[in-house]
């Protein structure tokens, strides 16, 4: 019973993430599935002379989509509602994400005790935002890269220039981002998550101790090739990374809208009828507080 | 007791942005402090750089009933008859063109073809500098549509489309679709912006309205996120309930409070000038930034010192004689005293 519910409320998203899905089956002459994509795009990215900006940096600014929908970052069926989809994880032996034996058992019933965070309308945090439902722009200015989202009507800032993180016990939805420029690539250091919200609909996790680091270039013009690297000592066995292309949307007059996702928002009530609480963070759950 | 209140806290602008963080090549004075006003930068197109982490005092909207057309008059009685608990971002709800969002933290950053106002609530705006103009009968939305184009240094933005679920204050001033706003901004030198904004909306008000106001770079930190992790709508209480504890006030005793109390709220000085009108005290709040009158909050007797006014406490000091010397308006926040000037 609890698992009906559970996928029901999910469903609304997960359609119109549907609604949202590519339309070309390769990007910058490569085939989307991760593994395939990311053994294919890397070499190019070394010959591409991307765009730049007035202060001479890769020119990342526009509209941009997603490859995958973030139904479930490994490899799933398709359901009502639900896509198909390929494994976003490129550098574990089974694709998968390598929980310690404990969080494995967490995830197993995760979604029947929790209410996605998503549902609950809280910013998707990082990785989430970057292959977030709808519509994505980039914009940058000498110092900045900004990353407004039209999901949850949130954005994510990463300083390029300087400063370093923000002191540990910040903890934030968005985490803390800091960027820097690796030659094309722009590289991004995420730390200060609050550890409360997940990968995917799916309840893949981390805890408020994720360190991830970010990487994003151009293949061509129209084309991201976009990598996570994952590490959470209190999660995983070991660091691992994920990989998804995001491809630009060149709809002549393309704008994003807005999602004001508190209004009407019944999900939370539908998952506390049931029996579902608001997903507390790991360290909550297997105690010690945060 | 002011159960109402209890959800203020949350809904408090990002005021404390604590950290320390120095910026990189900004100009300083010789003791090594943020030099606020030196020349305001400029981009490369030559027109001022608005790109910045900015502030600006709490704004007391403008209440000039005269002003309102009935149907906004009776919206506003409701909406503090309700304890303003349906505003938008009690509900975790964009705040849209409220008074309050257009001095509260922001980080602006601009291109010369977009200029992106990123609030600390994780809303945004996008105001295009392309050239483009309004559309005649946009989408309503909650944040609205921006276009923006320079006068000299001024920076004029026009902005429509916005849905008719947002206020225009925190004292629940409607609109209609057909609002228009309009923002000048004029970033005077490195430290801050002067701002201006004026509100048209024929249906709803006589003519059209606004305020002046500036905004101040808040050098040397970091702006952090502030997320509305709950919406208010298990708040209670209402000016029914209020009215049903309410207890009986001897008219003498209420005259002995009649007078104009002066205190400090978010460092914005504030006048709560009480009058009796037909056997009730009325306080009137008048802040810094309000030009045509505050809000009237009905103060309702819960004994004869303590008062419920719009879900906040008042509570009278009187001396031996039960003349009041100052009023204490209880909040969640702390209470904060006002001292009798007349």
């Amino acid at each position: 019973m609890k698992t009906t519910v559970a996928v029901l409320i999910f469903t609304a998203s997960a359609v119109c993430a549907a609604a949202q899905a590519p339309t070309t089956a390769t990007a910058a002459g490569c085939p989307l599935e991760p593994v395939k994509f990311h053994a294919c795009a890397l070499p190019k990215t070394k010959s591409f002379n991307p765009p730049r900006t007035a202060d001479g940096r890769p020119d990342l600014q526009g509209y941009w989509e997603r490859a995958f929908t973030s139904q479930d970052i490994e490899e799933h069926t398709a359901g009502f509602g639900i896509q198909a989809g390929p494994s976003l994880v490129i550098d574990t032996p089974d694709r998968k994400i390598p929980y310690q034996p404990w969080a494995l058992e967490l995830k197993k019933d995760i979604v029947d005790r929790f209410i996605s965070p998503l549902a609950s309308c809280f910013p998707p945090g990082m990785p989430r935002h970057v292959i977030a439902p709808a519509a994505h722009q980039i914009i940058q200015t000498p110092g900045y890269v900004v990353h407004l989202l039209e999901y949850s009507h949130s954005y994510r800032i990463i300083p390029t220039a300087a400063g370093s993180h923000v002191p540990g016990p910040v903890k934030l939805w968005q985490g803390d981002s800091r960027g820097r420029w690796e030659g094309n690539t722009l590289v991004v250091d995420v730390t200060n998550a609050n550890g409360l919200t997940w990968f995917d609909n799916a309840g893949n996790f981390f805890s408020d101790a994720v360190h991830m680091v970010e990487r994003f270039t151009l293949v061509d013009a129209d084309t991201i090739h976009y990598e996570a690297r994952i590490e959470d000592p209190k999660v995983y066995t070991r660091p691992w990374t994920m990989v998804s292309a995001l491809t630009r949307n060149k709809e002549p007059g393309f704008e994003l809208f807005e999602q004001a996702c508190h209004e009407g928002n019944r999900a939370v009530e539908g998952g506390q009828s049931v029996g579902l609480t608001p997903f507390p963070g790991v360290t909550n759950i297997r105690g010690g507080g945060r | 007791m002011f159960a109402a209140l209890a959800l203020i806290v949350g809904t408090m602008p990002a005021a404390a942005q604590w950290l320390d963080r120095p910026w990189p090549g900004i100009p300083r004075t010789a003791d090594g402090k943020p030099n606020l006003t030196a020349p305001a930068p400029r981009g490369p197109d030559g027109k001022p750089d608005l790109t910045g982490i900015w502030s600006g005092p709490n704004p007391e909207a403008i209440l000039d009933p005269a002003n309102e057309k009935p149907w906004v008059n009776e919206l506003v009685r409701q909406r503090q008859q309700e304890y303003h608990k349906g505003r938008p971002s009690y509900q975790c709800l964009p705040s849209g063109p409220e008074v309050d969002t257009f001095l509260g933290w922001k980080r602006i950053l601009q291109t010369p073809t977009t200029i992106a106002m990123l609030n600390d609530d994780l809303s945004y705006r996008v105001i295009f500098m392309d050239g483009r103009e309004l559309e005649a009968n946009p989408a309503p939305s909650w944040m609205g549509y921006s276009v923006g184009r320079w006068e000299g240094d001024a920076l004029i933005v026009e902005s429509a489309g916005y849905n008719t679920k947002t206020w225009l204050s925190r004292y629940g001033q409607a609109h209609t679709e057909a609002l228009r706003v309009r923002e000048v901004y004029r970033r005077r030198d490195f430290g801050h912006i002067d701002v201006e904004v004026t509100f048209t909306d024929p249906a709803a008000y006589v003519k059209p309205w606004g305020f002046k106001s500036r905004m101040e770079l808040e050098a040397d930190t970091e702006m952090l996120e502030s997320i509305c992790e709950r919406s208010s709508e298990h708040w209670v209480g209402s000016a029914a309930d209020a009215a049903r504890e309410a207890v009986k006030v001897a008219p003498e005793v209420l005259a002995r409070y009649v007078g104009v109390y002066n205190g400090v709220y978010l460092n914005t000085k504030r006048t709560i000038d009480v009058t009796l009108s037909g056997g009730q005290l009325i306080a009137r709040v008048v802040g810094a930034a309000a030009i045509d009158g505050g809000e009237m909050r009905p103060l309702v007797p819960r004994s004869d010192t303590l008062f419920e006014g719009v879900g906040l406490g008042y509570q009278f000091i009187v001396d031996e004689k039960g003349v009041a010397t100052a009023v204490v308006e209880i909040k969640v926040n702390g209470p904060i005293t006002y001292t009798r000037l007349k």
